[in-house]
């Protein structure tokens, strides 16, 4: 404050006590850092969880396609040759070896079935020949059942690679091509797989009506919402270190995973 | 005569309206819930109100005198000094060095 002759009569000073607003700010800073550590833990916790309901969920398919394939399947072959005896020995009697017959084609579709059922539970060939040849396989048998137009090129110096990362690429194939037949309406279907710089990149591209932009917006902002299949690619794709990319809109979906 | 006597009646009510006038900002100033302090141009602290009192907890015959790093250190008090003499005002948070609670008294100080 100055006097009239413009000199500094005196200094004013206004305080306010902020120590418990200070310390209110504190104690909410602690307790949201307390709360973020909280589910950076349960988040860890769930994805533990997650990654093993899948590995579970894999090698309890494994288990099932040996047991219809090898038990099941067995059972039929048997039950199969059985038949023939029959046929041979009632070959004579027309009306029985119509029966014979009837029942013959009967046990070759149930093997039939058996064996699809088995190959897409748990190709043997993924463990055999690996992802390649395995995708190609169900690519095929894909196309053939759905009536969609498959372009795959298989890779040529693809080459094996980890068994674990074999089965998440075939199984995020496997998602795809199930998420194309029953929500996109695409009739074609692209999938690339390219090898660089010991990077696998596998893109699904189909060009049906797309992923609902709402539930495409609340996967990539949470993480969630995305129906299982959409959580599983993510989680599989996590557990190898590797990159889910989702580009959806009304000219279609593309999925790239990246992967080493 | 009757000149004089009227122009001095005229001082005298006119001192008596400034004192009143400086009575309400005294009480003003004693009655305010903020925390008020008057130093002089040296710095050394010559009042402080109700409020003031009970918030650094120093009596006036302790604090009248005194400078403004005995509340709130040298370093800080060289801080708020250099804005004054600079800007003529200060703004910011300051901590207090007496009365200390163990988290440390924070204070928001206006100069």
């Amino acid at each position: 404050v100055k006097n009239y002759a413009g000199k500094v009569a005196c200094h004013v000073a206004l305080s306010r006590d902020v120590t418990e607003k200070r310390r209110a700010e504190e104690a909410l800073s602690t307790s949201h850092a307390q709360l973020e550590s909280l589910v950076a833990r349960r988040t860890v916790a769930l994805r533990t969880l997650s990654q093993h309901l899948l590995k579970t969920q894999d090698e309890e398919r494994r288990r099932v396609a040996r047991d219809l394939h090898d038990s099941t399947g067995q059972t039929l072959a048997s039950l199969k040759m059985s038949l023939a005896n029959l046929q041979q020995r009632f070959k004579e009697d027309h009306t029985t070896s119509r029966e014979l017959l009837a029942i013959a084609e009967i046990t070759d579709r149930a093997l039939q079935e058996i064996r699809n059922t088995s190959y897409l539970l748990h190709p043997p060939l993924l463990d055999e020949a690996g992802f390649a040849s395995a995708a190609q396989w169900y690519v095929e048998g894909f196309a053939q059942r759905s009536g969609t137009q498959v372009r795959f090129e298989p890779p040529k110096h693809l080459g094996r690679m980890p068994g674990a990362a074999e089965i998440t690429l075939f199984r995020i194939l496997q998602e795809s091509l199930t998420n194309v037949r029953r929500h996109s309406r695409s009739s074609k279907v692209d999938i690339q797989v390219d090898v660089s710089d010991h990077i696998v990149a596998t893109m699904i591209k189909d060009f049906g009506c797309g992923i609902p932009a709402d539930l495409l917006g609340r996967f990539q902002t949470s993480g969630n919402n995305g129906g299982v299949g959409l959580v599983g690619m993510r989680e599989r794709v996590h557990e190898l270190g590797g990159q889910l990319n989702i580009q959806s809109g009304s000219a279609g979906t593309t999925i790239v995973v990246q992967n080493h | 005569l009757i000149e004089v006597g009227t122009r001095l009646a005229g001082i005298a009510i006119e001192r008596q309206l400034k004192e009143e006038r400086l009575h309400l900002y005294a009480e003003i100033i004693s009655r305010s819930t903020d925390a008020i302090r008057i130093s002089d141009p040296s710095g050394r602290i010559v009042e402080q109100n109700a409020a003031h009192r009970e918030m650094f907890g120093i009596a006036d015959s302790v604090l009248i005198g005194q400078t403004l790093s005995a509340l709130i250190g040298g370093e800080q008090a060289d801080r708020v000094l250099e804005s004054v003499n600079q800007t003529e005002m200060f703004h910011g948070e300051l901590v207090s060095v007496v009365n200390e609670s163990p988290g440390g008294l924070t204070r928001r100080s206006l100069l």
